[in-house]
């Protein structure tokens, strides 16, 4: 009985060794942090998708989401040093929307694997209303958790 | 007469009492060392601890423990640059139940729960955060920030009487976090005791252990 529960305890050390050396899951890598926003229609208050959409950073050459057709959200960065980030919203040749995002920024160190990247604090919304309705700030907090941070009202 | 008195008598049960021997609830104290956490480290592990504990044996049965280690590490991430350090000690408190049917012997399986804590400071620098579209570059370095955890674990163990009063003993743990404090600039990435900051973790200990001569 001794012997036997020798063997059995030394038989399961070494498969416990290859168990816990087994290496780490891998980690999901996270570049920014970035502002989640669903569109929504003003009537109904129902999910709603625009016919087409390209949005562009102001005062840079980035071309956020280009030309894109049916779609009913968009996951758009904020600038790390500025708290201000402007964008154009143009859904044709004629019809453009700008909104200013205001947000406070701080560095926050995630993991090993990611590093550190900046958080968000959206404080204010700011919007021209050619086709917007309204925007509402559903959670302020920008990080790597994918959570909805704004939702667009369309008229 | 006598024979009607001789037959009554043998035909009667005779009931006695056994007496049970009173056995101590207290059978005795191990102490013990681990050293999974070095063994770790030397096959590749970024992260180092040892711990001590203290096992009291009440009846075969149950077995409360406390146990002290301190864990450490200082890593540097190969794909960024990012660094991570922190040194402290842990705590553990808890019981261990016998799973071996009515052995009052040194060896057994066994299954326990415990509670952990460990409270804590680290340094964490990050290489400048790069915005790709308006061409900034943020630098990022902290040390000192003050961190505490407390977790559950449970776990399943075996205890071998290896030479007279050593014994080896292993345990396979799950470890699930009940609370982990996060600062405004950093959230700890590794918790002594505790190991990576997930929402659980695996772990074993192999100990080495002496049973006190009394």
């Amino acid at each position: 009985m001794k012997k036997s529960f020798i063997k059995l305890f030394l038989g399961s050390f070494f498969l416990l060794m290859f168990f816990c050396n087994c290496g780490d899951e891998s980690s999901i890598r996270t570049d920014r942090a970035y502002a989640f926003i669903n569109f929504f229609s003003k009537e109904t208050f129902a999910p709603v998708k625009l016919t087409q959409l390209t949005v562009t950073a102001a005062n840079t050459d980035s071309i956020l989401i280009k030309e894109k057709p049916q779609i009913e959200n968009a996951k758009l960065p904020l600038n790390f040093k500025a708290e201000q980030t402007e964008f154009y919203f143009k859904y044709s040749e004629e019809l453009i929307d700008t909104i200013t995002i205001t947000h406070k920024n701080h560095a926050h160190f995630i993991s090993i694997e990611n590093g550190a990247i900046i958080y968000h604090n959206i404080e204010k919304v700011d919007y021209s209303t050619n086709l917007i309705d309204s925007i509402a700030i559903k959670n302020p907090g920008v990080t790597e958790d994918e959570k909805e941070n704004l939702q667009i009202y369309f008229q | 007469m006598l024979s009607t008195s001789i037959f009554a008598q043998s035909s009667k049960k005779i009931i006695r009492k056994r007496e049970v021997p009173k056995t101590p609830l207290y059978q005795g104290t191990t102490i013990g060392l681990d050293l999974f956490g070095g063994i770790n480290s030397i096959f590749g592990s970024s992260f180092m601890s040892t711990e001590v504990n203290a096992t009291v044996n009440l009846d075969y049965k149950w077995y409360p423990v406390v146990e002290v280690g301190y864990g450490t590490t200082n890593t540097t991430s190969d794909d960024n640059g990012s660094t991570y350090k922190t040194a402290a000690p842990y705590f553990r408190v808890g019981v261990n139940y016998s799973l071996t049917k009515k052995s009052r012997k040194d060896s057994h399986l066994f299954a326990g729960v415990r509670y952990g804590f460990s409270a804590f400071s680290y340094d964490v620098t990050s290489p400048d955060i790069e915005d790709g579209i308006w061409k900034d570059k943020i630098p990022y370095a902290h040390q000192g920030i003050k961190s505490n955890a407390h977790w559950l674990e449970l776990l399943l163990g075996v205890k071998a009487k290896v030479y007279k009063n050593f014994q080896m003993g292993w345990t396979i743990r799950y470890k699930s976090p009940l609370s982990i404090q996060e600062d405004k600039f950093a959230k700890p990435w590794y918790i002594p005791g505790f190991g990576k900051n997930k929402s659980s973790n695996f772990y074993a200990t192999y100990s080495i252990i002496y049973k006190l001569p009394f």
